[in-house]
């Protein structure tokens, strides 16, 4: 005859939510703020050379 | 909420630059006085030379005695020419020429249809619009020779719609 008895039912398990690791998001989205920068101030540059 | 510090940080980052942007066009438009080209000049198209700028003496390069301009040059674009008036000899300018470092006001208008009138390199670059006067100051400090053109198009000969300017050092 099989065992059905279970043995734990009583213990809690801990949810831990870890934080996600975004650092490679972060610099991703710092290349498009670099590029943003970059191309608005080039534009500026030749608007006050001409 | 919770949220992740680099996430806040980006975000600031975002919302920073769109304040920073909207301070240069607020200092542009309330500080500064900026305005687009045309701020609804009107004129009647039918009857351009009834306006003093375009009448036929006035056209062309017109030096400005004192105040802030060097010169004004008076311009009724039409398919498909830009009409500078004459020359001395009577010949039809087509090429306008102004001393390097001149703070020079380009105004013009249309009898027919839009036109575009762009000194290509430079900052000079508007529309002339039927029924409207179109105006834009730029400070030529560049010696060269520079094509004036059509950008809007206008017609069959578009193309052939250009004229010239040129920056000479004194």
């Amino acid at each position: 005859m099989p065992n059905t008895h279970l043995e734990k039912t009583d213990s809690k398990t801990k949810i831990v939510q870890e934080e996600p690791n975004l650092k490679g998001t972060f610099i991703a989205v710092m290349f498009v703020f670099a590029f943003l920068v970059g191309t608005w101030f080039s534009v500026w540059g030749i608007f006050l050379n001409r | 909420m919770h949220m992740h510090r680099l996430e806040k940080l980006w975000m600031f980052i975002g919302g920073g630059t769109l304040l920073f942007f909207l301070i240069v066009l607020g200092i542009g438009a309330f500080i500064q006085g900026a305005q687009p080209p045309s701020c609804l000049t009107v004129i009647d198209p039918q009857r351009v030379e009834a306006h003093d700028p375009f009448k036929e003496e006035n056209l062309g390069l017109q030096e400005v005695e004192g105040g802030d301009l060097d010169y004004v040059v008076n311009v009724v674009a039409s398919a498909f020419n830009y009409d500078f008036g004459k020359d001395e000899e009577g010949n039809v300018v087509r090429k306008i020429r102004i001393p390097a470092g001149s703070k020079v006001m380009f105004q013009g208008t249309t009898k027919d249809v839009v036109h575009g009138f762009q000194v290509a390199g430079t900052n000079a670059n508007m529309m002339l619009e039927p029924g409207y006067i179109n105006q834009v100051e730029v400070t030529l400090d560049n010696p060269g020779v520079y094509t004036i053109v059509c950008n809007e198009y206008c017609g069959t000969g578009h193309q052939f719609m250009t004229a010239q300017v040129e920056v000479y050092e004194e």
